[in-house]
């Protein structure tokens, strides 16, 4: 049987680089910071960008592109890298990137929220057990099959033609 | 590659073209199915894996320009408010399909006579109804009988459960004495013809790793091969061609080497989708027809209905779960599915309640709508949505126009270089006012049953996925293309059996009424197979 749906088989992409991790770390602190009571953590704690297996060679490219771009944007406005940068400018650069609909962006923010909200040490937090879905599936509950007695009594809805 | 000649060529392997070829095996022909796509796996769809809501959105989207398969065409859909969303392999749409399937009403099919607009069909509900009957055996249809907004009809498998969210709507349509019943869902809700049952993976639109949704790569095709269909995969068709005669001859592909080869056929049927037929008809150009095959009246591409959505989700207090069980199937509402002129438009629209969405859907619909932040505040209001939220689609009938249609793109190309669609399609006025009514009756009915927040997009602009009436069905040859039989006017062994043929949409999920009208083209066919060409 050929197979459309298999994952890429195609190895993980060459690993970020400890500057690349830098500017990524920067920004998972700023989309997901831990949560203000500390129940929640942050992203960036969770190293998710550890690893680049789930990336293709095309979306680390764009990755790699849209770092190297924040970097220059940081020199260009403030002389300094984009890790280096405090939040509020860092912040406006991010919020540039929004207004231009930037593709790294929002691959960023898709693969940033896929690995956060998949993480084991998340997943209990929002009430989810950390498995696939299948086989085990889940329960959903009957429900009160009473409430459509009323429903059945009404009469005809349908037009007759 | 063996061309040898075939009596019967079925160009598409998904909902329509599986339940023709299963239908026609009947006949002993000579029957092969030309299918641009592959066979799935589903050992490897998302829901097996802790990263398929992110495989989901990818190779898995439903848009084929964000997927990109090598078996995917591109459309261009700039010129569109609503963008085309479809599967290209064994299967077809069903493989992402969320499984809903009610059947047109009569009155679906007497619009100009109920209302004025539009046309008739030339077939009937009391005509199509063993087919319907039919289809649902097939695909394996959960239900109740006894739905108020139907003629009486048997239904195979229990219906869905309904869940918090369904229990939840279920009360409020109840307070508001409007209709609700259980969806018609192609999902196996108790085993069913060696399928399992359904375990509430979550989105079924992503594929069902347990077998228990009815797609057409698990229902009819296994059955139809085993009767003796061919079905051969990765033959992308670039054009239908004509022998001296008139008469379809054949067809142009390309293998999955990219090889160009021609197979033979006596009979000839596009079951590619309403929007893979006509592209693939003004693609079959040659001296006889300039202007695409059959399409002597110009109506090929035209009338194109998409059946705009409104899509509006309420946030409640507790927790709902919603990301589990079927995550479209649960419970519908046709209070305004007939005409009320008082409600300032013609025909009218279900809506559809839909269970939830899963973690990293409701954190990329939050971010993108505003409704999460980045920052601190990400996960309070992502806590406050994720399990919290239920709500519904209102799918609206769709009016032919003229302009809405589909041509060929002058630039845009598919992998073998064959011309790729492009989408102009305008909402009319009356939709319009549809879905203002629309939003505003769901976000009534969310309030009634404790929405505290109500978030609408209306037109949902992911939502193209029923692709109608770009070579619709009619008497008269000047303003339709194919007749009551399915058969073209102009090319009397070319056949049309997909959504392309409606004349009108109904405003309810289409596939039910696809393959019904499939299988009736085809009992049809069988009966007169002595006479086919007269
Ligand atoms: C995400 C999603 C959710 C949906 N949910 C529902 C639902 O709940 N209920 C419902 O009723 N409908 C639903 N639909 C719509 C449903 O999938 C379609 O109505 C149905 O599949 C249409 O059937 P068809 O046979 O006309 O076309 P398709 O099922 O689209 O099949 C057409 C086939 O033709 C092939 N093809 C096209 N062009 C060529 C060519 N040139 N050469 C060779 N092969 C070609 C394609 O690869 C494809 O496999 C949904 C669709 C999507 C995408
Ligand atoms: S909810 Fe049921 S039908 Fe849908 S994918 Fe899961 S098991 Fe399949």
């Amino acid at each position: 049987m050929s197979d459309t749906s298999a994952a890429p088989a195609a190895p993980a992409p060459p690993p970020f680089t400890a500057a690349e991790r830098a500017i990524l770390d920067a920004l998972m602190d700023l989309m997901i910071p831990a949560s203000p009571d500390g129940r929640m953590p942050s992203a960036q704690s969770l190293a998710l960008y550890a690893q680049t297996a789930g990336l293709t060679a095309a979306e680390a490219a764009t990755f790699r592109g849209g770092l190297a771009d924040l970097d220059a944007r940081a020199q260009a406005a403030r002389g300094a890298g984009f890790a280096a940068l405090d939040p509020a400018a860092a912040q406006a650069i991010v919020a540039a990137l929004r207004a231009e609909r930037s593709a790294f962006l929002h691959a960023f923010t898709l693969h940033t929220a896929a690995r956060y909200l998949a993480h084991d040490a998340v997943m209990p937090l929002i009430g989810l057990e950390p498995r696939a879905s299948w086989p085990r599936g889940h329960a959903v509950a009957e429900g009160d099959w009473s409430l459509i007695e009323v429903v059945r009594a009404r009469p005809r809805l349908y037009r007759a033609v | 590659m063996n061309n040898d000649p075939v009596d019967l060529l079925i160009i598409g392997a998904g909902a329509a073209g599986a339940a023709f070829a299963w239908s026609m095996a009947d006949t002993r022909m000579r029957i092969l199915c030309l299918e641009q796509g592959e066979w799935m796996n589903p050992a490897q769809y998302p829901s097996t894996g802790r990263d398929g809501e992110l495989r989901h959105l990818r190779e898995f989207s439903f848009n084929p320009n964000v997927r990109g398969r090598a078996t995917d065409y591109p459309v261009n859909g700039s010129a569109s408010p609503i963008q085309i969303a479809n599967f290209n392999g064994v299967g077809g749409g069903t493989v992402l399909y969320a499984a809903h399937f009610p059947r047109f009403h009569p009155s679906d099919f007497r619009v100009r006579t109920c209302d004025g607009v539009a046309d008739d069909w030339p077939v009937d509900y009391a005509t199509l109804e063993p087919f319907f009957a039919e289809n649902d055996r097939m695909m394996g249809v959960a239900g109740l009988a006894g739905d108020p907004a139907y003629p009486p009809k048997a239904v195979p498998l229990p219906p869905v459960p309904l869940g918090a969210s369904g229990e939840r709507l279920a009360a409020a349509f109840n307070q508001l004495g409007w209709h609700w019943w259980p969806s018609d869902s192609a999902i196996a809700t108790r085993p069913y013809e060696g399928r399992d049952r359904c375990v509430n993976l979550g989105p079924c639109t992503s594929g069902c790793a347990q077998g228990a949704k009815g797609s057409t790569d698990i229902t009819y095709w296994p059955e139809a091969i085993r009767r003796g269909v061919q079905l051969r995969t990765r033959a992308r068709v670039r054009e239908i061609t004509v022998g001296a005669d008139g008469m379809a001859n054949g067809a142009v592909y390309y293998d999955e080497h990219g090889r160009e080869q021609f197979q033979a056929a006596h009979v000839v049927v596009l079951a590619c989708n309403g929007i893979g037929t006509p592209r693939l008809m003004l693609n079959s150009v040659s001296g006889r027809f300039p202007n695409g095959i059959a399409n002597s009246s110009g109506q090929v591409g035209r009338n194109l209905m998409l059946h705009p959505y409104a899509s509006v989700m309420g946030t409640f207090p507790e927790r709902l779960d919603g990301q589990f069980g079927p995550a479209g199937c649960c419970i519908w509402s046709q209070e305004f599915y007939e005409t009320d002129r008082a409600r300032g438009f013609v025909r009218g629209y279900t809506m559809e309640i839909i269970r939830g969405r899963g973690a990293l859907t409701t954190a990329m619909n939050g971010l993108a709508s505003g409704q999460i932040p980045w920052g601190p505040g990400f996960h309070e209001a992502f806590g406050r949505l994720f399990a919290h939220s239920a709500g519904m689609v209102a799918i609206l009938e769709d009016l032919p126009e003229a302009h809405n249609r589909v041509t060929l793109d002058p630039v845009l190309k598919d992998g073998d270089g064959i011309p790729a669609p492009a989408i102009h399609y305008t909402l009319s006025e009356n939709s319009r006012r549809m879905l203002d009514h629309a939003v505003a009756r769901a976000t009534e009915v969310l309030r009634a049953a404790g929405a505290t927040e109500v978030h609408a997009e209306a037109p949902w602009r992911a939502a193209g996925w029923h692709n109608m009436g770009t070579a619709r069905m009619g008497s008269d040859p000047a303003r339709s293309v194919v007749d009551a039989r399915g058969r073209a006017h102009d090319v009397k062994n070319l056949f049309i059996i997909d959504g392309s043929i409606f004349v009108t949409s109904g405003g309810v999920n289409p596939t039910s009424t696809i393959q019904a009208l499939a299988l009736y083209i085809a009992d049809g066919m069988k009966r007169n197979l002595a006479n086919l060409f007269d």
